[in-house]
This record gives structure tokens, sequence and C-alpha cells, in this order.
């Protein structure tokens, strides 16, 4: 029988928790349900990990370790778990995670409730109630104490005062919903001329765009003192947009255009990061180094001005998703990042691994320019991180934000030091959320595979399959001209088909909707291309009764020039339909229907549609009477205002401008190319190939983006500086379009003019809400 | 045979040798799964087996031909700077600290504490300009080798910044010698300098975005060159993988 250490208090309530032993017994007896508060005392003692002064922990834990040695290689010299050696054993909290994929910082106080109790986060502030009766048992999460010195100091209580009840939520949007479907409403008083923000004279706004980030992961890690610069800046003298989304599909390049124009992808051009080039007959990977600056050009070429257009004498950066090589300040150039970045991550090859860390180099570079008044910095580590472990930002990603918080340090200590701080407005944002990593780890869906090769024989390009001698992924013994072409991965892809049938090698101009319904195949048979996509795999039909384990979510087609179909299953399927109402602006209108064909009488179904407004509780609650607000046309405003409570916020509109163009047409700016079908991804499930033909490497799919769940669309905004309020959390609802229009009034400008989808967020301000 | 001529052969060649060889460096055959192509009722409707496919290209090799570019082009960009310290923190335990570019920095967040008059102004301007210490490793050679040669000092981008330098320095001095006229504004009209200015401002960010799309279209150049002589490599390695 072993005999278990049992510390005395040092003092009445505080205890001293050993850094070398793994679990010490405080003697402390707990009921079920008992309340539990345990905090890190002042000044606290601290853990020398492996007896290294250079890994001196506290009990919050660290997701970061410093190199202790030689300082030659990896520019931060940030280590993971294995640095020292305990690559072997596992970490207590997370006995089934790999090392460098765990979502609870490593060497922090850890708790459980009698001998065999199961381990829970402690930190350096714990509050809540006891799982189960027992001793309460203290401890290091550390897979090998031993070498450790030092030790955690914290007060244990067995009571703590309850937080006064939460005010019953009531947001603008909420009140506008009502008043607009409930004809019994009082009549809104006449409208009053709105006041106007005062934005602080000769402001600057520094854009600092974390590719990826969900908010409750950074708002997670804040709470937890991973995140002290953010913390400070934006939870505590700032406000958060609790209910922002991205544009659909979630992905990078297609709401990095969004936020820098202001305008859907319907009159901005970017509708995919990858696409077929129609006119050019061309592959185009707008995230390669080939098609840098390809996108910017195009979207000139379209007459659409971004936010370095109407900033064009004071707009810096480091690198963008996608920026013109015509700098606006001359200093911040694509030479001077090269210049920077070379040195910062010692070698070329570096780059891409330390590109927050280059990024921010940069950033403090274009903060020391005082011609620089707007200036964007993107962050896109994050995104890269969540995708290469199994459960991303709940996981090996977390070391990349704790490092972004250290980034943000350096530009705001920059600013400071340049005395720009105080008329500065800071807005972090991401382009969007991400799905899985929580509670599911996401598996692969090979559309190539799937269906293109299984049911249409066709030969498929795409952006991973890159085997020499072509770069098509070749269906046996097909015509070499029974091409399709498939753009993005992720969770959204577009499926490009030729005209009519697969063997017309025509890709220079898209189906119609009755072309895709009757898609001739190679054995001179037809079927419902839209079908195949949506509800096939190799195996044959999906289940239908059961969709909850289907790969593809919904796919959208467009049905005429004003129409778009969600097709879920046969049975589960919506029109939504857009007009121009008299004041120049698009409404919407969303029709469940099933078993939809052309010509046709349609057939409306009560419940069951794709984006399960019908059966959704926040829809009705939002909504008071449902039939009456689908009968009639909405603009996307409201429909946001209607959804955002919703799995599939805000997303009538943008799925129906997808398929549209309402910009200029040129013979140099031709319609921008959209595909036949649009798919997204059911969750927990990538559209991307088992087998990654581009590269020799089989990664972990990690988690994605490009749904238009809101997982995948719940993007970070939180905003911060003079006049804005602080310590807040917004609730009504806002999107990406809103970036810009909001810059403008931060910089005192009238966004009217430019005429921009979105609209300036006056909710942030002081005394607008 | 001169210097010069030597060192255009050398580069030629090494440039051929990383083309032939590198092309080749590695492959990777890889076989797919047979598809079985089934209905919903469980029956085999067709299988579909694929042939072998030959990987040569591998975009997270350090030894990938196109990432050796990179490599090589990067060295061009490296500073002296950052030589040093590398070579100070690989002597010194503890995390890095880059001492000798923290000390620039420091110097330059000091400087930047001076009230903000002309004088300041023209002297930082020049040093931006100058950026003595972005000097890269391969320019200090050639400094060393030729230290009276004015083509050894030549920069494309500080080029470009020292015209800016000049141009913000007369406004200065225009603004200056406006105080001694007896007209308000500056000494010469606004009016006056304003098409200038622009038309100043216009060409210099037009070199940079010229340099910028040159450099971009010679490394794209050689990408696709490389990509060649990888389908070129992958198709005779094809040849004996794919029966």
């Amino acid at each position: 029988m072993t005999v278990q250490p049992q510390p005395a208090p040092v003092e009445l309530g505080t205890f001293v928790v050993p850094g070398n032993q793994a679990w010490i017994s405080t003697g402390i007896a707990l009921g079920l349900k008992q309340k539990l508060l345990i905090e890190e005392v002042e000044r606290p003692e601290q853990v020398l990990v492996r007896g290294s002064k250079w890994q001196a922990v506290s009990a919050k834990g660290t997701y970061l370790f410093l190199e202790g040695g030689s300082n030659v290689s990896g520019a931060t010299n940030y280590w993971t778990a294995d640095t020292f050696g305990v690559k072997t054993g596992f970490y207590p909290l997370e006995p089934d995670r790999v090392h460098d994929d765990r979502r609870y910082p490593g060497y922090c106080l850890i708790g459980r409730i009698g001998e065999d109790g199961v381990p829970f986060y402690v930190g350096s502030h714990f509050q809540g109630v006891a799982p189960q009766a027992g001793v309460l048992w203290l401890g290091i999460n550390d897979p090998a104490p031993e070498r450790n010195r030092g030790n955690f100091r914290c007060r244990i209580a067995l009571d703590y005062p309850d937080a006064p009840e939460p005010k019953p939520a009531f947001t603008e949007a909420e009140t506008a919903a009502e008043s607009l479907e409930n004809p019994a409403a009082p009549k809104p008083a006449p409208a009053k001329p709105l006041a106007q923000p005062k934005p602080v004279a000769d402001a600057n706004v520094v854009i600092i765009f974390v590719d990826g980030l969900r908010p409750d992961v950074v708002t997670e890690m804040a709470q937890w003192g991973h995140m002290p610069n953010f913390n400070k800046l934006f939870l505590e003298d700032g406000a958060w947009l609790r209910n922002s989304f991205s544009v659909t599909p979630s992905l990078t390049l297609t709401n990095f255009s969004s936020m820098i124009t202001g305008l859907y992808s319907n009159r901005n051009g970017v509708k995919m990061q990858c696409y077929y080039d129609r006119v050019k007959d061309e592959y185009v990977n707008g995230l390669s180094v080939r098609y840098y600056g390809r996108f910017a050009d195009d979207v000139k070429a379209r007459g659409v001005k971004t936010i370095w257009d109407y900033f064009p004498d004071s707009f810096g950066c480091a690198a963008l998703p996608y920026e013109p090589f015509r700098p606006d300040v001359l200093h911040i150039n694509l030479e001077e990042w090269l210049h920077r970045a070379v040195n910062t991550a010692d070698y070329s090859s570096n780059i891409k691994y330390k590109m927050d860390e280059v990024q921010t180099r940069v950033a403090v570079d274009v903060a020391s320019e005082p011609k620089v008044k707007v200036m964007m910095i993107w962050l896109p580590s994050n995104d890269v991180a969540s995708e290469q472990t199994p459960h991303g930002q709940f996981g090996g990603s977390r070391p990349t934000l704790a490092r972004m918080d250290d980034d943000l340090g350096q530009i705001v200590a920059r600013l400071k030091n340049r005395h720009r701080f105080d008329n500065t407005y800071f807005i972090l944002l991401s382009d969007h959320g991400h799905s899985g990593g929580h509670d599911i780890v996401n598996q692969r869906y090979n559309v190539k595979r799937e269906v293109f090769h299984a049911w249409l024989q066709m030969n498929v390009v795409d952006a991973w399959f890159r085997v020499a001698p072509a770069s098509v992924f070749s269906y046996p013994g097909a015509p070499k001209g029974r091409l399709g072409a498939v753009a993005d991965t992720d969770g959204a892809v577009g499926i490009f088909l030729p005209l009519g049938n697969v063997d017309s090698g025509d890709l220079s101009s898209h189906n119609t909707y009755d072309q895709m319904a009757h898609y001739g195949l190679a054995d001179g048979t037809q079927a419902n291309a839209v079908e195949l996509f949506a509800e096939f795999s190799s195996s044959g039909r999906w289940p239908l009764k059961d969709t909850t384990k289907r790969p593809v979510d919904f796919a959208v087609a467009k049905v005429d020039e004003n129409t778009v179909l969600l097709y879920k299953t046969m049975d589960r399927q919506a029109l939504i339909r857009a007009r121009l109402n008299p004041d120049g602006v698009f409404e919407f209108k969303y029709e469940p229907v099933r078993r939809y064909a052309s010509g046709q009488p349609l057939e409306p179904i009560d419940s069951g549609d794709p984006l399960g407004y019908l059966d959704s509780e926040a829809f009705h609650k939002q909504i008071k009477n449902v039939p009456r607000w689908l009968e009639n046309y909405h603009t996307g405003t409201e429909w946001l205002r209607a959804t955002y409570r919703t799995e599939y916020p805000g997303c009538v509109n943008t799925l129906n401008l997808y398929f549209r163009w309402d910009g200029l047409v040129t013979k140099d700016s031709p319609v921008p190319p959209q595909p036949d079908i649009l798919m997204f991804a059911s969750k927990g499930w990538v559209f991307e190939p088992k087998l990654n033909l581009a590269n020799q490497h089989e990664g972990t799919v990690g988690t994605r983006h490009g749904m238009a769940f809101r997982e995948a669309t719940n993007n970070s905004f939180f905003v911060s500086g003079p006049g804005i309020r602080k310590g807040v959390i917004i609730e009504s609802p806002h999107r990406m379009v809103d970036l810009l229009p909001t810059v403008f009034q931060m910089m005192g400008k009238d966004p009217t003019d430019a005429k921009l989808d979105g609209s300036p967020i006056r909710e942030i301000w002081e005394g607008l809400q | 045979m001169t210097l010069r001529n030597l060192s255009i052969w050398f580069w030629m060649a090494a440039a051929s040798l990383l083309l032939l060889g590198g092309a080749g460096c590695s492959f990777k055959v890889v076989r797919p799964a047979p598809l079985v192509v089934g209905s919903a009722s469980g029956g085999v409707i067709r299988v579909v087996k694929y042939p072998a496919y030959v990987l040569v290209y591998d975009s997270d090799s350090f030894w990938d031909p196109h990432q050796i570019k990179d490599n090589l082009i990067g060295l061009t960009e490296v500073e002296i700077v950052h030589w040093l310290d590398m070579a100070i923190d690989g002597m010194t335990p503890g995390p890095r600290r880059r001492p000798v570019q923290n000390g620039i920095e420091w110097i330059k967040n000091s400087y930047a504490q001076l009230p903000d008059c002309a004088p300041v102004r023209i002297v930082g301007g020049l040093f931006y300009a100058v950026g003595i210490e972005k000097t890269t490793l391969i320019q200090g050679a050639d400094i060393a080798y030729a230290p009276v040669d004015p083509l050894s000092y030549f920069v494309f981008v500080r080029v470009v910044y020292l015209t800016e330098w000049v141009h913000e320095t007369l406004g200065e001095v225009n603004t200056a010698a406006g105080y001694l006229a007896p007209w308000p504004g500056t000494f010469i009209p606004q009016a006056a300098t304003a098409p200038v200015n622009r038309g100043v401002d216009w060409t210099q960010k037009g070199a940079i975005s010229l340099y910028v799309t040159v450099f971009h279209k010679v490394d794209v150049g050689l990408d696709i060159t490389i990509d060649c002589f990888q389908a070129a490599y992958g198709g005779v390695i094809g040849i004996f993988v794919r029966r």
C-alpha cells in the first residue's frame, strides 16, 4: 500500500502543489455538485519544467516552449510539447491525444475528485461544481513531472457568489424582425435623423485579419489567460460582434474579396479560390504563387474598387491573399516584403512555415510608416495549422494562436512607440470559422472518384492532382477530351461540366438547369447531374432517411436568371428567388419544395427544407409568422436578422447572389466564371481526396471551412479604439461586407457614395447603441 | 576569358544541373485502390482499376527543385545583419534575441521620438532610402571586391527610394522658402507643384510595380520550366511503372 502525500495548507485555504508530482491530495472532501473555487494566488510560485529557467510556467500552463539550447534553427524558437524528450507518455488531461494536438495547455494545474476521478482543467482559475463526491486532488498536466522544480500555490474555497441572472436577450434584430412580420405591432415612431459617430481626428485603422479564427476559441484562450494582448485590447477595451458571418462559400478568397470591396460576389466577381476559366480554357488556382496578382487584376478589370483604391496614398499591408503589384505607399511593397520575409524566416522555403512571424515583422515596418493610415495585416498560420491537425483550433493550432497574441502585442507596442496608438482603431477579424475538431474529426470525401469517375466516367482537372506528365485525374479508358473540372476543396466545391453531355468537350459556358437535369452520360443515357452529385457516391444513392452520414450537405444550381435551386435530397429542396425592389435593393424569397422539375407545378413542403429553417426553433422564435414570412420577398439584411440564430445564418441572399453577375461586362472583363453546381460539405466531411496526388504527403485532413453552416461561417469580429464601446458583446448580426463601410466611418469618410452592399456598424460606438 | 564571363558560365551550368538533376531527384509511385461502383442494393456494377501514377513533385520537400530555386533566389536577399544575428544567437543560450537587428530597431525608435520637423524628416528619410542595415551578403561582397565601382552599390529599389528622398527634400525646401516669400503658402505655388508631384509619385510607384512584375514573371517562368522537366521525367519513369 502506498502512502499518498498530503500537504497541509500553508495558510487557511491556501495550498502548495509541487510541480514534480503527478498528483497530490488536498484532503478536502467534496460532496456531489458542491461549489468549488480554485484560484492561483497572487505572485505565484512558478514551476520550472525539467528544471529549465527558460520553461517557467504558472498554473495556467503554456502552449509555448522556448528553446533552451542552440538558436540557429527556427525563427521563433517555440517548441512544442515533445521538446524535452517526453514524446512517450501522455498528458493526464487528454490521454487520447497526440502531443501536438491538444486543447489544454501543457503543465497547467489540473484537478480530479477522488483517486480515480477524471482529470479536469483548473489553470489559474476554476469555478464550478464537483462532478462527483470525494477528495479533491490537484496535479500538473505533465506526462513526466519528476524533473520539474518549483510549485503552484492556490487558494481553495467551497463557495463563491453566484453570478447575477443574465438579462433576457432583446436585440435590435429581434425588434426589427417582429415589427416586420407582426401586423399588430405598434407603428414605429417617425424616424429621427440618426446620430453619427464621431471618430477621432487623424485616425488610423489597423485591420488584423487572422485566417479562420474561431471566435469561441480565441475567447476561451483569452479567458484561460493565454491571449493577454487580445484580452486587453478587444475584450476589456473593445467590443465583440458575436454574430458576424462570412459570405458563402466560407472560403478565404471569396470572403477576403467581400472584406476589401464591401460587395457580395455578384458585384466583385470572386466566386471561388480556384476555378476553370471558361474563356481562357485554363484551370486557375488562386492559392498558388503562379496566379498571385491575378485576382487583383480581375477585380480591377471589372471596375470594382477595393480598400487600396479607396485609400490610394495611405493604405499599407503585409502580403495579402491577393493584391496588386503596384504599392499605395512607395516603401510598403512586395520587394520589401520578400526581403523582410527571407530575413525573418532565414530562407525562402521556411517562409510558409513562419508566415505569421514574417507578416508581423512587416507589420511593424508598416506601423512605423507615418504615411500609412489604413493598414491590413493578414496572419494566415492559424488556418494552415488548423488544417493540419485533427482537432484544429481545439488542438494543434493553439500554439499558433498563442503566438498570434504575441504578434498583436508587437504591433500595438510599435504604434505606442510611434505615438499613434491613441488615435488608432483596431479591428481583428477572420474570414470564416472552422468546422470540426471539437467533437468530431473530419473525414475526406473524394468527389472526383465518387461521382466524376463512378457515374460520369470523366477525366477531371482540379487543384490537388499534379501527376506528371498530365495534371488530370484520368478515368481509365476515357477519351482525353472528356474533361470536367472541380474548383476548390475544403467544404465547398464548384463543379464544371461540359455543355449538355460528358463528351461535348465544351466548357466555355455553363449548363442550364434543364441541361443538367437531362445530362448526357458516356453510355448515351441521361441522368440528373445535380442529383448525382448531391445524392450519389460510388456505392449508389445515399440512404434517403438518414442524411446525417452524407458527405454532401446540399448542392446549389442556377435555375434561371433570378433563381437558384438548393438540392439536399429529391424531397428536400428549396428555390431562392431574387428581385430588385423599387429602391434598387435585392430582395429574396425562399420556397421549400420537393422534386423540383422545370415547367412542372411546385410541390411545397412544410418541413425538412435544406437550410432547416422550417424546423428551426430559433427561426420560429425570430419570425413569429413563418408562412407569411415565406410568402414574401425580404432583403439580405432582413434574412440575416431572421436566420442569425439558426444553423444556416444569412445564407439565402449569398447563395442566390453567388450565381449572379451584376457588374461590368467588357471584352477585357467577361462574366466571371462560375460553376454549374456548387456543393457544400456536411458536418464532419471535407471534399478532399484520401490519396493526395498533389504531393507526396498524406497529412491529416484537419478542420476546414467553406461549408454553409454556422460553425464554418461565424467569423471573429472584434473592434477597439477611441469612442468604441468597451467590454461589450454586441448581439445584432453583421457580416463581412460591413467591414469596409465601418473603416470608412472610422476614417471620417462617408460610405454612401461608394454604394457598397455593407453598412457601417453603428452599435460599436459609444452613445449610439 | 574575363571574370564576368566565368561567372555567367558558372550560373548557367548551375542552373542546368539544377534542372536536370533536381527534376529527377525523387519520385514516388502511387497505386490508387480500385474503384468499386455499386448500387444501393449492394450489387457491383463495375470495378475501375487505376494505373500507377508517378509523383515527381513534392511541394514540402526542401530538395524539390522549386524549393531549391526559391532558396537560391532568397540567398540574394539575406542581410549581413541577419547572418551576424544568427551567429551571435547561435553562440548564446536561451531564446533567440537578434541583438543587431533589435539594436537597429532601438535606434530607429529612439530617432522617432525626436520632434517632427524638416531636418529630422530629411535625415531620417536619407537613412531609410540608403538602408545600410539592409545590405545583403552578396552586395557586401560586391562592395568589398570593387569598392570604387558605383555599380557595386546599385540596388534598384534603393535608387527609387533615393529619388523619392530628393523629391521630398525639395518639397521641404519649397515649404521652408515659402516662409521667406511675401506670398502665403509654399515658395513655388502648389498649383504648379501638384501635377509634378503626382507625376513623380506615379513614376516611382510604376518603377516598383514594374520591378515586382518582372521578378514575378521570371519566377513563374522558372517554375514552369522546372514543371516541364519534371513532367518529362515523370513520363519516362511512367513507361516503366505503368505495366
